[in-house]
């Protein structure tokens, strides 16, 4: 299969008051193209570092140290390398290309803006010149079709509409249309591009199983429920068709049903859209539900990343095999994983689970083992193998 | 005398105000009419998504809030509850059953009387990282409630504080420190610690895991074990985790929309509940077994507001085998067979 | 604050709360050694009465008897202004302290009971900040009789509302904490957990208003005092030289200047207590800024 996003050596640090925190240490990661990859762990993993250092995103005082993300770009078809970019084209990718999903649906929505409004604003961002073009249409439609007296008022602000849509169409952001938008009457003459981004908000809307997207599309986030909204982030994230989309944590503040409701939505998003997702939480139920392969990190490294049937069935590292002991099912006892969460400033030296490992030997707490692909496509990072 | 919490009819609505002289416009039905019963040394597990009571049915359990009507009573003899039951068919204005209900009845207990009810019963919170007073060291959080109560004399609080934190697996040594300086599974005990001081009867844990890794819930949930054992503890337990609750509870009760739908012992709850809500909520539960994925019964549509819950069946909108009835009257609570409940006109 | 060693280290970081701090312990040094830096003569009964060299009406420029030069009625400036720190602490510290305590009652009966006690108390706050400030001020001031104690107590009148507020506001939010329910759930009455959990947590953004305030409150007070409504004549307090300098602001014209010893001086040294405590509390409410704290 072909990769979308390939990670190497990755390594993210954060430079706190207290210390140095490793939370991301020499990672290699590989996402490949129509695959929902799971990234599981517990606090201080740095599962949710790792989206957001593929986004550049990651906040202050974190600093993304070392490694490369490389994006295979279908439409440019070419290798872009995402830690090197200039923030402008950074900037076009995130939205666009990579898109992101955060835990909480009211967190990404900005309240005093309706759902319509705030989808639309993607479209107008990265899809201005096919919204221009649309607009185009309909004028041209018009000025065709037009015919009476009121028509023929309207013919020359036709006329100008017509040019200015096709001069959007054309190029980005060319002059004329931006100086008019700053001009307050004379802004009106571009309203087509919003009824534009209007009709393909509803579209999506209706994408994700909103029920009568239209009215939805006018209302305001504290209007919806905690679903609902969790969805309009979706149709928001997918809006441009991006390759990759990143979920962190998208259902952990839902209810059951909910829950049920959105990994079935994800699982048909893969199939409709063609989109690869990255799929981040701490549940291991929920990874089993939608992902095809999943991976285990531990305290900023990886563990171990296999298929799905591979990994629940036969997990090989330490570490994944109690975290799947740990899960309460009936009749069983319950497992813990003796000792705490690795410290994020000082960790262990060595592997970072030697201190807890049922099978840890001398060697775990010298060197860190490397990644070693045990079987076809199991890949482990363990002295154990 | 096996019967330690009796909860009769119980509602809690929280008024909604509105308009200019903010009157009250309608209310919030947290819990509409719920009826059960704690044995001593029960592991009770209550159940249900947002927005169903279960919170609200704890935190009024143990007084945190006045009910709005209903019955409730804390280690009442059987004989006395159904005197008050007989006396209730008969006469609800006579006298004596004023005195009683008075005397017994938690749901009208008041000021002092509900102070030092909480000696026996108490609640630990959902989020460890909230629920202690970030000024506070935690000899002064874990030692609070022996000074309320003067259980001890103050010399002695001390010792007492170490002896509860060891037990909940605290290590010892770390008395001045504060709330910040714990993991969020520390905390949790350290709240457990809280809980266990006055050495009450009655513990209602509000998902005491949820805000937890998956390693440390598992430390957690031993803990609640050991001790429960221990000091022959009745528990409460509020979880939306179905796994847990299959594992751990001897009696589950699944809320709905401010109503009890289903009550029984775990493996018919969960292998073959009756009521259409608990087997969709059950079949909906992600289980990390990759060949488990068929058969899911998507639920449709969204839980509604408990401020205007639908008529008749709270559950009829979404449900796949609602007719008439179910939209005319709402089913009350009927047994099924051993201590199974179900509140459903047409149970599966 | 279970951190001093954070605090301490975060003042001492930024040059302009470092400033802030360097000015506020210069003035309270003052204060303290008063009698040392600026003796009281032999005989002369009231310290707080600033010495006078003579009765002509004209200030005297800076010589070497008069260190900062004489203001109308040869009153010693350098006195004046030594002494007048110590006034200045005064005014401010007890109008803060009596404010606080009024506006912590009030605010907590207020914002934890809530309710009619809540409406009643609101109602009554707001009928003290529907007056502008210093006119109600200046009005209690002349209704008690123009001295300091007066200004004291007009101000405080004046100040306690906007605190009961900020008080109230601060426990509406903390009264939902988990931890206050986690209080209440343990069997704890309400004056426990009002002062042992809602306050101690409530009391931060208070203080930092305070800070800010003291500044405000010496100002005030030097107004009141300008306008001839504060201390008695020959007080050692800031407000009060200016009052004198009123007449002497602008000089003859060949010499408009000529007196600017007495009407700089006093300004000066109300104008570093200020910035001093303004920079302070800035200082302050960076540091308790959740957002930047750093643990």
């Amino acid at each position: 299969m072909e990769v979308l996003v390939k990670i190497r050596d990755l390594t993210v640090k954060f430079y706190t008051y207290e210390g140095v925190v490793h939370a991301i240490n020499d990672l290699d990661l590989d996402i490949r193209r129509g695959e929902t990859l799971g990234i599981v762990g517990e606090t201080g993993s740095g599962k949710t570092m790792t989206a957001l250092a593929i986004l550049r995103l990651v906040p202050y005082p974190g600093r993304i140290e070392s490694g490369s993300i490389v994006f295979f770009d279908r439409d440019r078809a070419g290798e872009l390398e995402l830690l090197k970019l200039s923030n402008d084209r950074m900037r076009a990718i995130r939205g666009n290309k990579i898109s992101m999903v955060f835990q909480e649906p009211g967190a990404a929505l900005n309240p005093v803006y309706t759902i319509g409004d705030q989808i639309s604003e993607v479209f107008l961002l990265h899809r201005r010149q096919e919204l221009g073009r649309q607009a185009k249409q309909r004028v041209d439609g018009l000025l065709s079709n037009g015919s009476g007296p009121a028509a023929a008022m309207k013919r020359p602000f036709w006329r100008w509409q017509s040019r200015l849509y096709n001069k959007i169409a054309e190029a980005p952001d060319p002059l004329e249309p931006r100086i008019l938008t700053h001009i307050p009457l004379f802004r009106r003459l571009l309203w087509r591009l919003r009824d534009e981004a209007r009709l393909l908000t509803v579209d999506m809307l209706k994408d994700v199983e909103i029920p009568d997207p239209a009215r939805v599309a006018s209302r305001y986030p504290h209007e919806l429920s905690g679903g609902m909204k969790q969805r309009a982030v979706i149709a928001m994230a997918l809006s441009c068709s991006p390759e990759l989309l990143i979920a962190d944590e998208p259902t952990t503040s839902l209810d059951v049903t909910i829950q049920a409701q959105m990994l079935e939505l994800f699982r048909r998003i893969k199939v409709d859209k063609g989109a690869s997702v990255l799929f981040i939480t701490h549940n291991l139920g929920v990874a089993s539900e939608v992902c095809d392969r999943v991976a285990v990190m531990y305290a900023g490294r990886l563990c171990e990343i296999a298929s799905v049937e591979e990994m629940f069935l036969h997990p090989l590292h330490p570490y994944t095999k109690a975290l799947l002991d740990s899960v309460p099912m009936p009749g069983k006892p319950l497992q813990t994983i003796p000792g705490v969460l690795a410290d994020a400033l000082n960790p262990p030296p060595g592997c970072r689970f030697h201190p807890r490992c049922p099978s840890a030997m001398p060697i775990c707490q010298q060197e860190r083992p490397k990644p070693k692909e045990t079987s076809r496509d199991h890949i482990v990072a363990c002295y154990l193998y | 005398m096996n019967t330690l919490v009796d909860i009769r009819k119980l509602k809690k609505h929280f008024p909604i105000l509105g308009g200019v002289f903010r009157r009250s416009v309608g209310a919030v039905r947290a819990v509409d009419g719920v009826s059960l019963t704690i044995n001593r040394g029960q592991w009770l597990g209550l159940v249900g998504e947002s927005g169903c009571g279960k919170t609200t049915l704890a935190k009024t359990l143990i007084r945190l809030w006045k009910p709005t009507s209903g019955h409730m009573y804390f280690d009442i003899p059987d004989a006395v509850r159904s005197e008050i039951e007989m006396l209730e068919s008969q006469d609800k204005n006579s006298s004596k059953l004023h005195s009683l209900l008075k005397e017994n009845d938690l749901a009208t207990f008041s000021g002092a009387r509900v102070r030092s009810f909480h000696r026996h019963a108490q609640l630990v919170h959902q989020d460890p990282f909230t629920s202690l007073n970030p000024r506070m060291k935690i000899k002064t959080i874990v030692g609070e409630p022996l000074r309320i109560h003067k259980v001890l004399p103050s010399d002695a609080v001390k010792t007492a504080v170490e002896e509860l934190l060891s037990t909940v697996g605290v290590s010892s040594g770390q008395l001045e420190r504060y709330p910040h300086q714990f993991s969020g599974g520390q905390r949790q005990r350290i709240a457990i610690a809280r809980a266990l001081a006055t050495k009450p009867e009655f513990i209602a844990f509000d998902e005491p895991t949820s805000a937890l890794d998956v390693s440390v819930q598992a430390q957690i949930l031993n803990l609640l074990k050991d001790l429960k054992k221990e000091f022959g503890l009745t528990y409460l337990y509020i979880t939306h985790e179905l796994l847990i609750a299959e594992s751990v509870c001897d009696y589950i009760a699944v809320m709905y929309l401010g109503k009890v739908v289903e009550m029984g012992r775990p493996e018919e709850i969960f292998h073959a509940a009756r009521h259409p809500y608990s087997r969709s909520l059950i079949a909906a539960t992600p289980v990390p077994d990759p060949k488990r994925r068929v058969g899911r019964i998507v639920l449709p549509g969204e839980v509604p507001s408990p401020a205007n819950p639908p008529p008749g069946c709270a559950f009829h909108p979404r449900c796949s085998e609602a007719s008439e009835k179910c939209h005319e009257s709402g089913p009350e609570l009927k047994l099924i067979g051993g201590d199974h409940y179900v509140a459903c006109f047409r149970p599966l | 604050m279970s951190d001093w060693r954070f605090t301490v280290r975060q003042l001492i970081k930024n040059p302009l709360s470092l400033a802030g701090v360097i000015i506020i312990a210069i003035f309270i040094i003052i204060a303290i050694f008063a009698p040392l830096i600026a003796p009281t003569p032999a005989g002369h009964l009231n310290p707080y009465m600033i010495p006078r060299d003579g009765y002509v009406a004209q200030p005297q420029p800076p010589s070497e008897e008069h260190i900062l030069g004489t203001t109308q009625g040869q009153y010693d400036i350098f006195y004046g202004v030594i002494w007048g720190t110590r006034s200045a602490f005064r005014v401010a510290l007890v109008v803060m302290a009596i404010t606080i305590l009024i506006g912590i009652l009030l605010g907590s009966l207020a914002g934890y009971f809530g309710g009619l006690l809540d409406e009643i108390i609101m109602r009554i706050t707001d009928i003290f900040l529907a007056f502008p400030f210093l006119i109600l001020a200046m009005a209690i001031v002349l209704a008690l009789g123009p001295s300091l104690k007066s200004v004291i107590i007009a101000l405080t009148a004046v100040w306690w509302p906007s605190y009961a507020r900020l008080i109230r506001g601060d426990i509406l939010q903390l009264r939902e904490e988990d931890y206050v329910e986690a209080a209440r759930g343990l069997g704890a009455s309400s004056s426990r957990v009002i002062l042992r959990h809602v306050l101690p947590n409530a009391i931060y953004p208070t203080l930092i208003m305070a800070s800010l305030d003291i500044g405000a409150v010496v100002l005030s007070a030097a107004g009141l005092s300008f306008l001839g409504l504060g201390a008695p004549e020959g007080y050692a307090d800031w407000g009060q030289m200016t009052e004198f300098a009123r007449n002497w602001m602008v000089g003859p014209p060949s010499d408009p200047f000529k007196y600017w010893y007495a009407v700089i001086t006093p300004g000066v040294f109300i104008l570093f207590f200020v910035l001093g405590w303004n920079l302070l509390g800035d200082a302050f409410r960076d540091i308790f800024d959740p957002r930047l704290a750093r643990r």
